[in-house]
């Protein structure tokens, strides 16, 4: 059933590392498309690279499905909209529970903020801003029905290469 | 089908919520004996310290309860709970019946038996009110003795000491501040970030009387060594206990809180129960005991609603765990974080950064984290998964390159968005 205010956005935003050449072009425009939201220091992005043994790992926010986010957010104000896990920064104190849980490491604290800020889908974008400016189609939009499979079909392919790594939780 | 939820607080909406996204005929009444509507509970020190207004103190929108379709009623005290009957006492004797019944009452503060602990200026610390309290009472104060150097008191403390002109000092029992959940490493580097910020702390010592004058109003307190301090205001912050006074008779069955089985059912089929009142699941110890934080709270929530819905979720457990940015410093504790002699541990030490992991055998099952506290989460559920690691993995871990981890573990584990992942 749909509870969100504004209704299902239909769309998330999936990563294919194979394909990341590590431009940045995504890092760049979501400073951009963020920065009205930083008032006491320069916009960070919410979309990083990680360089692991010669591979490029582009780390968002997953939008899990009960995220641990939204149940740790002492405030309320990380929240499900539609389908996706967004963040009302006018409410947001810092307090660091949500990064205790999110698997991913996908929140940041920004400490002369007090915020803790992470990907929220960029929502009044048709396109996301990072999705439109990766080249490579690393990134993309898919529905969120599709997202379910894409991501398995991901997982599938991606396992020979995970090799060792099967620590952490499942989002 | 009639849902009726006491307690309007983490536990009890994430219920409300779960069963709305189920049963949307249903009846779901939400009672509460507070004078406002949910609101983030620990979001009161950051009231009180002036950092949040009112407006911002509310967990939920204000169409929250219209949108979901529920029949909130604050200033509802439950008295007693006649689960043979399927209804609740209401405080003027008037009765609700239900057909699913959750209780989700939380904590209630804990104040031991002391003399002088009714004088005028000494407060708890657990609800919107007593921060109101508190603020009213604050414009005599010039010294707080503030009770309890763990979680609570320190988030009392913190907001006390932002009061132009008070000074206040923590009075704890244990050797250490946050005794329960820091190491002696971890809280010293605390306590002298405390003591910097001008906030006095005394260990190992406790309040055995308050003494009031002839006002009523509290004049000072007598420690068991013998000393006095004056002040003029006294926050006990022992910790909370489980709320089940109006459980008792009921036939549901109690130990230190709640007994539920995994699905939060009590032994009555038709009550459940979450947060702060049940001994749920504790992954790290393999048995069922009292995890009062929030998150926590809400999972048990999420589970409990979906069951009462007919939907059979299982409780996967959670683990001790805290994030607390007070005295400026971040600190979060995951898990066991204590040594014990069948736990290795491992402690690294940057400038002003502390971190410490404990491995049970080839299992992460505690880590302390002090300064940077960036992507904790990956090693929370690191921990909550109980997987073996193997070596390079731990080594990883303990280097804190554990971002690397999640990303793989993004690629490879990348949480699709199925039923039967309905928590983690
Ligand atoms: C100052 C402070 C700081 C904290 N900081 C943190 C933190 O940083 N991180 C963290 O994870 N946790 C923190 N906590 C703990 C956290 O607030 C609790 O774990 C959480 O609120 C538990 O939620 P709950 O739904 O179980 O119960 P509660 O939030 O305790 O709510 C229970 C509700 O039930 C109502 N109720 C009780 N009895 C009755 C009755 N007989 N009739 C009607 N209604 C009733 C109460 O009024 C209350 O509204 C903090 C707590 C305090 C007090
Ligand atoms: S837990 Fe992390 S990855 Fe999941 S929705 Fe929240 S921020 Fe995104
Ligand atoms: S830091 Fe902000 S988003 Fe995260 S739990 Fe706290 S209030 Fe919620």
């Amino acid at each position: 059933m749909e509870m969100g205010p504004m209704g299902s956005q239909g769309r998330d935003i999936v990563v294919d590392p194979s394909r990341c050449d590590g431009c940045g072009d995504c890092i760049e425009s979501c400073r951009e498309a963020v920065s009205s939201q930083h008032k006491k220091t320069d916009a960070l992005s919410r979309i990083w690279i990680h360089d692991i043994n010669d591979k490029r790992y582009p780390m968002v926010c997953h939008n899990c499905e009960q995220a641990p986010c939204v149940s740790a957010c002492m405030t309320g104000c990380r929240h499900r909209m539609g389908e996706f896990v967004t963040t009302d920064y006018e409410r947001c104190v810092g307090c660091s529970m949500c990064i205790m849980c999110c698997p991913f490491g996908a929140i940041q604290l920004v400490q002369e903020e007090r915020l803790a800020m992470k990907c929220d889908g960029c929502l009044s974008y048709e396109t996301a801003p990072c999705v439109k400016a990766c080249k490579t189609g690393a990134l993309r939009h898919v529905g969120f029905v599709e997202a379910s499979f894409e991501n398995r079909k991901l997982r599938a392919s991606s396992l020979a290469l995970a090799r060792l790594y099967k620590a952490g939780g499942d989002g | 089908m009639r849902y009726l939820v006491i307690g309007n607080s983490y536990g009890g909406l994430a219920a409300a919520e779960a069963i709305r996204k189920r049963d949307e005929e249903g009846e779901i009444t939400v009672l509460s004996n507070e004078n406002h509507e949910a609101y983030g509970r620990p979001l009161i020190s950051y009231y009180l310290g002036g950092e949040v207004s009112s407006a911002r103190m509310y967990y939920r929108p204000p169409s929250f309860y219209r949108r979901y379709r529920i029949d909130v009623r604050i200033n509802s005290a439950v008295r007693k709970v006649l689960a043979q009957e399927h209804a609740v006492v209401l405080a003027d004797d008037s009765q609700l019946s239900y057909d699913r019944l959750l209780v989700a009452t939380g904590g209630q503060p804990f104040v031991p038996p002391m003399k002088g602990a009714n004088a005028r200026g000494v407060f708890t610390f657990t609800t919107w009110k007593d921060a109101d309290d508190i603020k009213a009472w604050l414009p005599k104060v010039k010294d707080v003795i503030v009770i309890g150097g763990g979680l609570i008191g320190l988030s009392a403390a913190d907001a006390l000491r932002h009061q132009g002109g008070v000074r206040v000092t923590i009075v704890e029992m244990l050797p250490r501040v946050l005794g329960l959940a820091l190491d002696e490493d971890g809280s010293s580097i605390l306590q002298d970030r405390i003591e910097e910020l001008g906030t006095r702390v005394v260990t190992e010592d406790s309040v055995v009387e308050i003494v009031a004058d002839q006002q009523g109003a509290v004049n000072r307190v007598v420690l068991k060594s013998g000393a006095e301090l004056l002040c003029q205001m006294v926050v006990i912050a022992i910790g909370v206990r489980p709320a089940v006074e109006i459980l008792k008779d009921s036939g549901i069955r109690i130990n230190r809180g709640v007994a539920v089985d995994e699905h939060m059912q009590t032994n009555l089929p038709d009550v459940y129960a979450a947060g702060d009142v049940v001994e749920a699941r504790d992954i790290i110890n393999e048995d069922n005991r009292i995890i009062a934080i929030l998150p926590v709270a809400y999972e048990h929530g999420v589970i409990a609603g979906a069951n009462m819905s007919g939907d059979p979720l299982r409780y996967p457990g959670g683990i001790a765990m805290n994030s607390m940015p007070k005295f400026e410093m971040s600190v979060m504790t995951m898990g066991l974080t204590l040594d014990q002699p069948d736990l290795e541990a491992v402690r690294r030490f940057h400038g002003t950064n502390y971190r410490k992991f404990l491995f049970r055998g080839d299992r992460l099952v505690g880590v302390i984290l002090i300064g940077d506290t960036s992507a904790g989460g990956i090693l929370t559920s690191i921990i909550k998964k109980q997987e073996l690691l193997d070596r390079v993995t731990k080594e990883r871990i303990i280097a804190g390159e554990y971002f690397s981890l999640a990303a793989e573990k993004k690629v490879a584990w990348s949480p699709a968005p199925e039923r039967t992942q309905e928590l983690r």
